[in-house]
């Protein structure tokens, strides 16, 4: 067991080391100078200079990779040259506010997700399966950032039943944070629903149709457990591999989202801090991303284990 | 009949594939029996039926493609097609009054459940008994099947046991909840051979030490001879023979049995005595013409065999208990 | 592939009912629109009008004017070109790509192919949007930057999409026969391996297609990438923002047309998927 875990982990780890290695070449394949447009144009060359020297951008590409790892082992992941804040602390007010969004948008897609794929898969052909596979695959296509606009313009601007834009803490006032999250919440989750519901369907369509199903009927197991036990933990195994590669599609999502309803997330920062080429921002936001993405596949990896028993025999 | 009871009688069973190429009709008006602690073998090549006819009876067919057209299925005189597909009667029958050993062992098991937890299932499903009564018979259950250590086997997953050893599993699921009938679909064809002989004995002595009555569904004319008190031939979704296990193998009156007969080795033939295949293959049954689906394939076919339609079962013998679908009178062709 | 195979793959294909015809002629029209646009409407998508801002529906604008008093329906049609355009070659782009390192990485073992999956993995690991806003500030704007940045971000699936087929081709015996006989790896890769990994290559390409339009229409709606004046959907979606209350249309039609498309290109894929290659069914 100790031994799958430290496998899934070096595999990890090797894959924000090559993160890092993506993120800190940013800086450096880029055209411009960093120092140069944190400063700007008319800014003379001894101060440019001295900037340089202040980010390491004088010492050899090696050092600074060096350097800037051991910062951000520190916490320090440099200095943002338009707010002259350190990065870390503004990625740590903008994160928990994309997190708190993200987090019930995977609820969402998952319960529901998974909910009307089985319900599409029991009813196959019929009534309900078809509204369900009309509806999802029109979801499959809607842009978010549509479904925002549309959102905000029936449920908010014609209806006023929802505030429109803007963020509240769950901790300020749950009852506003709700009412403002509804909406991105719902956006965020489109797509996911989506795709769970339609792999959820076919895997379990599929899984019906193996011998083991038919023995589970052949020996009088009552069909909700044929379904439910049986089949599902089967079919859940790919769905599983699904879930965890479109945990990046729902964060990339809050990019969109974030822009729609103005809300001050991650994906917000990084989007301005594109525009205004504030490269130890874009660094921060894209590692930090990522650690999230790898961090939640790692722990799908180790469910995995709980689910199918073959890979839990690869840990003793 | 008049000396034993009928356990199971099927009469006129009638299921039908519908596919995009037309309707496929697997079993076509079948009819048989079987006895209380009697064992009747269902023989025939792949594709004739005889699985089908086996799902049928407990539906267990897929609908769709699937459907049961009609037909009866009298177990201990209550008919099984009466009950709903997914019904609580039906249930009760599958399992634990007629249990299904299948032919794949492989792919039979649940891959995510370990072999503890698929065995005390159906004793629980059936027997309404504690966690630890249904380990408990389930660890006895794998012992009557000759698993050594049946309480390690029991933590088992089936990917960590050989395919001779998961049928055995079948086999305990099958006799854990004392079902009367036992039906194995070919129940050894995917084990290897000397494995198939043991789980054949092994079948037979559990079916013979508990008087249990077995349906063995077979393309192996060779397995049944050896165990089989009667035996019916399939062929295109129908039987067209049907009779003690000694009299077909003495006096098989239908082409294809001679066939089939005439293609199995056996030890006491003469030395240098060929095989002889039966030439074609076996019909695709969609849409088939109302004749003797045998007729194309038939060395003894006569122009009237072509143009008379379907022959229907006769009995050749005196105490009528051997039938055949055959319009030619093959007696003493073999 | 023998006819009959053909026409049977065929039935399989529109056998999936209306559904997959009708996406059929909706991307048809499309293409169509997106080719001829310049004889559908005698405007220019540029051509500004302020006098005429917000004009409603007329013969003159069948979907009124933007707030530049230009033509709704000219910048749709030619907005049709520029989606069409970078989602067909930035899936072309990563389908070459992910082609050729999928191979590599699937036939040679050691490092080389290490290094190829782990890439790909990383690249799996940043969010796409963010993947995309990175690469944009590379390749610049434009629809060949558009392109490229799309195409790279796609690369990933296809290079495991090709990797795990090397792997299970180089299982067949026929490979293994291939190898005895000393034909050369290129010679295998090619003739061998390459051909048996076209029916589920095709299968997502065409499926990515959508993905690949709906990357390119999230950036334009951010304003990166193909940038205004330039007409795309999901610019168009942007603008109309600040007048959504007023005129709606203007941010329904262009996100209508983006859902129609990447639906059409959905369902194609699904109907491709279970002609060509069924056992994708659930993984793509």
């Amino acid at each position: 067991m100790l031994g799958y875990i430290v496998k899934r982990l070096g595999i990890s780890l090797i894959i924000i080391f090559i993160v890092t290695v993506f993120s800190f070449s940013i800086i450096h394949i880029l055209p411009g100078d960093p120092a140069r447009i944190a400063l700007g144009e008319e800014a003379d060359q001894a101060a440019v200079d001295a900037l340089r020297a202040e980010m390491n951008l004088d010492k050899p590409i090696t050092t600074q990779y060096v350097l800037w790892i051991k910062g951000i082992l520190h916490g320090d992941f440099g200095m943002s040259i338009v707010e002259h804040r350190p990065v870390s602390r503004i990625i740590s007010e903008r994160l928990p506010k994309t997190i708190s969004l993200g987090v019930p948008a995977l609820i969402l897609s998952v319960s529901l997700g998974l909910l009307s794929g089985i319900i599409s898969a029991i009813k196959r052909g019929k009534f309900v399966d078809q509204i369900l596979t009309i509806c999802t695959t029109l979801a499959v296509g809607m842009p978010e950032f549509w479904l925002g606009v549309f959102g905000i313009f029936l449920f908010g601007l014609k209806l006023h039943l929802l505030p429109i834009q803007g963020y509240t803490a769950p901790s300020a006032d749950f009852t506003q944070f709700v009412r403002r999250a509804i909406m991105p919440v719902v956006c965020l989750a489109i797509h996911l629903i989506a795709s769970i519901n339609r792999h959820t369907r076919a895997n379990l369509l599929e899984v019906i149709n193996q011998d083991y199903v038919r023995t589970a009927r052949a020996n009088g197991i009552p069909e909700r457990t044929v379904i439910l036990q049986h089949s599902l933990k089967n079919a859940l195994i790919p769905v599983i591999t699904m879930i965890a590669l479109q945990v990046r599609v729902v964060l990339g999502g809050s990019v969109i989202v974030e822009q729609v309803f103005n809300i001050t997330g991650i994906g917000l920062l990084l989007k301005t801090a594109v525009g205004n080429r504030d490269y130890l921002i874009i660094q921060g936001c894209v590692l930090i991303l990522s650690m999230i993405t790898v961090g939640c596949n790692f722990v799908v990896d180790l469910l995995y284990g709980v689910v199918d028993p073959k890979i839990r025999e690869s840990w003793r | 009949m008049q000396d034993k009871t009928p356990l199971l009688v099927v009469k006129n069973l009638r299921t039908s594939f519908f596919t995009s190429a037309g309707e496929v009709k697997a079993v076509n008006d079948v009819s048989y029996h079987v006895d209380e602690e009697e064992v009747v073998a269902i023989v025939g090549e792949s594709g004739c039926g005889k699985s089908v006819t086996q799902m049928s009876v407990l539906q267990l067919v897929q609908t769709p493609p699937g459907k049961i057209l009609g037909g009866e299925v009298f177990y201990k005189g209550k008919d099984l097609l009466k009950y709903g597909q997914k019904s609580k009667e039906i249930r009760a029958i599958r399992g634990a009054e007629i249990s299904m050993i299948f032919q794949e062992p492989m792919t039979s098991l649940n891959p995510v459940f370990t072999i503890g937890q698929q065995l005390s299932q159906v004793i629980r499903v059936h027997k309404h008994v504690s966690r630890k009564e249904a380990w408990a018979e389930g660890v006895e259950a794998l012992r009557k099947v000759g698993i050594p250590e049946p309480e390690a086997r029991m933590k088992n997953y089936p990917f960590e046991m050989s395919g001779g050893m998961r049928q055995r599993v079948m086999i305990a699921i099958a006799i854990a909840c004392n079902s009367s009938l036992i039906i194995a679909d070919e129940p050894t064809t995917a084990l290897d051979v000397t494995t198939q002989a043991q789980v054949m004995e092994l079948l037979m002595s559990i079916v013979k030490g508990l008087k249990k009555a077995m349906i063995v569904v077979t393309h192996n004319l060779g397995l049944v001879t050896r165990y089989a008190d009667r035996i019916y031939v399939m062929y295109a979704g129908k039987i067209i023979e049907s009779g003690t296990t000694e009299e077909i193998m003495k006096h098989p009156m239908h082409p294809y049995t001679i066939g089939l007969l005439k293609s199995v080795p056996n030890l006491s033939d003469e030395k240098g005595k060929a095989l002889v295949p039966i030439e074609g293959a076996p019909p695709i049954v969609i849409n088939l013409p109302d004749r003797c689906a045998f007729c194309p394939r038939c060395p003894y076919a006569t122009e009237d065999c072509m143009n008379a339609s379907m022959p229907g079962l006769r009995p050749v013998d005196v105490g009528q208990k051997h039938l055949v679908a055959c319009h030619l009178d093959m007696r003493g062709s073999r | 592939m023998n006819l009959s195979n053909v026409k049977k793959r065929f039935k399989v294909f529109f056998n999936r009912g209306v559904l997959s015809v009708i996406s059929f002629v909706v991307l048809l029209s499309f293409i169509l629109i997106a080719i001829i646009a310049p004889l559908i409407t005698k405007y220019s998508p540029y051509e500004q009008n302020v006098s005429n801002k917000y004009a409603a529906s007329s013969a003159e604008h069948p979907f009124g004017t933007d707030k530049l008093g230009r033509d709704i329906l000219t910048r749709l049609a030619y907005g049709a070109r520029i989606s069409l355009l970078a989602s067909l070659l930035s899936s072309l782009v990563a389908a070459v790509i992910g082609l050729v390192l999928g191979l590599i990485a699937g036939f040679f073992k050691g490092f080389i192919s290490q290094l190829i999956m782990r890439i790909a993995d990383a690249e799996l690991s940043i969010p796409p949007l963010v993947l995309t806003l990175v690469l944009s500030l590379l390749f610049g704007d434009g629809v060949f930057g558009v392109v490229m940045v799309i195409g790279i971000s796609l690369v990933p699936t296809y290079i495991r999409l090709v990797f795990g087929l090397v792997l299970s081709q180089k299982k067949n015996d026929y490979v293994l026969a291939a190898k005895l006989i000393g034909q050369s790896n290129r010679k295998i890769i090619l003739k061998h391996i390459l051909p048996n990994c076209f029916p589920s290559l095709i299968v997502l390409f065409t499926m990515n297609l959508g993905t690949a339009m709906m990357l390119e229409a999230s950036m334009s709606y951010l304003g990166i990438g193909i940038v205004p004046p330039t007409p795309t959907w999901g610019g168009m979606v942007s603008e109309s923002y600040e007048v959504l209350i007023l005129h709606p249309m203007q941010a329904i039609l262009p996100g209508l047309c983006i859902m129609l498309v990447v639906v059409a290109f959905n369902i194609l894929g699904d109907g491709l998927r279970d002609a060509l290659d069924p056992r994708l069914r659930g993984k793509l």
